[in-house]
C-alpha cells in the first residue's frame, strides 16, 4: 500500500525535465543564470553578428563578441579591432585602430602614412592604390582614426575616419 | 508555494497597470517613440501598390512633417537627398515607390532630448533602410528635430549624423599633372 502511494507522489519524468525535481531550486537557478547573462551583456561581454565587406578578409560574417572592459586602464592601440557605436548598440561599425590621438593619416600609393613615416599593415590581405588625406588630418586628442582592412575597396566606398573615444564601446574578442 | 504566486501575481498586476496607464498618459518621450515606430511603418512596403495606394500612402508620410519641413541627408556612398516641405516628400516617396518593389525603414536606438518647455525636441538614432534582397542597404545615424503642435508631434527637421568625423579628401598629388 506505501509503496504505491509513494508512486503516486513521483514527480513524471517530463516535469522532472522541465523543472527539476525541486521547482523552487530550479526557479532560482533559472533567475540567477538571467540576471548574470544580463549584467555580462551590459558591462562586460556583447555579442555580435558580423556582417558586411569592411573587414575582409579577416572577418566575412558570423558571431563574434565584444569585450566592454579592454579599454578600462589605457585607451584603444594601434591595430585593434574595435565596435563603433552609432546611436545606439543594436547597429556598431567593426573597424579597426590605425591612428591615435594627435597622429596624422594618410594614404599615399596605398601604403599608411603616420606623422608622414610609412607604416606596415600585415592585416591588410588586398593592395589598393588609395590617395587621401583625411580632413584636418591630425587627430584631435580624444580621436582614433579607424578604417576597414578590406583596401580592395575604393576608399569613397569604404566607411572610415575619426572616431571619438566615448563612440567605442569595446574590442572584438576573437 | 502560495505566498510566491501572491507575489508573482501582484507584480503582474502592478506592471500592467503601469502599462496601461503609460499608454493613455504617454510621457513625451513615449509619444514620440510611438510617432517614430508610425513613420518608419509609414516609409515602408512589402509591394508597391496601384497608383492611388501609392498617393495614399505617401500622403501618409508626408502628413508626419510639418508643412515646411527641412530635409537633408548624405547618405554614404549614394547621394544627398535635400526636401523642403511635405509636398517635397510626398513626390519622393512616390518615386521610391516606383523604384523599388520593397522597401524597409527602421529607426533605432532613439535617444530622445525634450526641450524645456516641452514642447520641442530633437532625436539621434540610427536609420536602417534596405530594399528587396538586400540590393541597397543604408545604415547613417539621423538626427530628428520635432515640435508639438495641437497634441501631435511633427517633424520639423531631419539631418545626417556624422558618425566618423574627417571624412577623407583626395590628396593633392591625385590631380593629374599638366605638362
Amino acid at each position: 500500500m506505501q509503496t504505491e502511494i509513494s508512486q503516486a507522489r513521483q514527480p513524471s519524468w517530463l516535469r522532472t525535465i522541465l523543472i527539476g525535481r525541486h521547482p523552487r531550486r530550479t526557479l532560482i537557478r533559472i533567475a540567477v543564470i538571467v540576471v548574470t547573462c544580463l549584467l555580462l551583456r551590459a558591462f562586460v561581454v556583447l555579442p555580435i553578428l558580423v556582417d558586411g565587406p569592411s573587414m575582409l578578409p579577416t572577418y566575412s560574417g558570423g558571431v563574434n563578441f565584444v569585450n566592454r572592459l579592454a579599454y578600462l586602464g589605457h585607451g584603444p592601440r594601434r591595430g585593434d579591432i574595435v565596435a563603433i557605436r552609432l546611436a545606439g548598440e543594436s547597429i556598431m561599425f567593426m573597424k579597426r585602430v590605425i591612428g591615435l590621438p594627435g597622429e596624422t593619416v594618410e594614404f599615399a600609393n596605398g601604403r599608411l602614412l603616420i606623422n608622414g613615416r610609412s607604416l606596415e599593415e600585415p592585416y591588410v590581405k588586398f593592395k589598393c592604390n588609395w590617395n587621401f588625406v583625411p580632413e584636418h588630418s591630425k587627430l584631435g586628442d580624444d580621436e582614433y582614426y579607424v578604417v576597414g582592412d578590406n583596401r580592395a575597396m575604393p576608399h569613397t566606398d569604404h566607411t572610415q575616419g575619426a572616431a571619438t573615444r566615448e563612440r567605442i564601446v569595446g574590442k572584438v574578442l576573437l | 508555494m502560495k505566498l510566491a504566486l501572491r507575489i508573482i501575481l501582484v507584480v503582474v498586476v502592478a506592471v500592467l497597470g503601469v502599462w496601461l496607464w503609460r499608454y493613455f498618459h504617454p510621457t513625451p518621450q513615449d509619444a514620440i517613440r510611438r510617432r517614430l515606430a508610425d513613420v518608419a511603418r509609414a516609409a515602408s512596403y512589402t509591394e508597391p501598390g496601384g497608383l492611388i495606394a501609392r498617393a495614399v500612402k505617401a500622403q501618409e508620410l508626408a502628413g508626419y512633417f510639418a508643412p515646411e519641413v527641412a530635409v537633408r541627408i548624405d547618405l554614404p556612398n549614394l547621394s544627398r537627398h535635400e526636401a523642403g516641405s511635405r509636398d517635397e516628400i510626398m513626390r519622393d516617396a512616390m518615386v521610391l515607390r516606383t523604384m523599388f518593389r520593397s522597401f524597409k525603414v527602421q529607426l533605432l536606438d532613439p535617444n530622445i532630448t525634450v526641450g524645456a518647455d516641452q514642447m520641442s525636441a530633437s532625436v539621434d538614432l540610427t536609420l536602417r533602410a534596405e530594399t528587396a534582397g538586400d540590393k541597397y542597404l543604408v545604415v547613417q545615424e539621423i538626427k530628428f528635430t520635432l515640435r508639438q503642435v495641437n497634441g501631435e508631434w511633427i517633424i520639423i527637421r531631419v539631418e545626417t549624423v556624422r558618425t566618423l568625423n574627417r571624412a577623407p579628401t583626395p590628396r593633392s598629388r591625385e590631380t593629374p599633372a599638366l605638362t
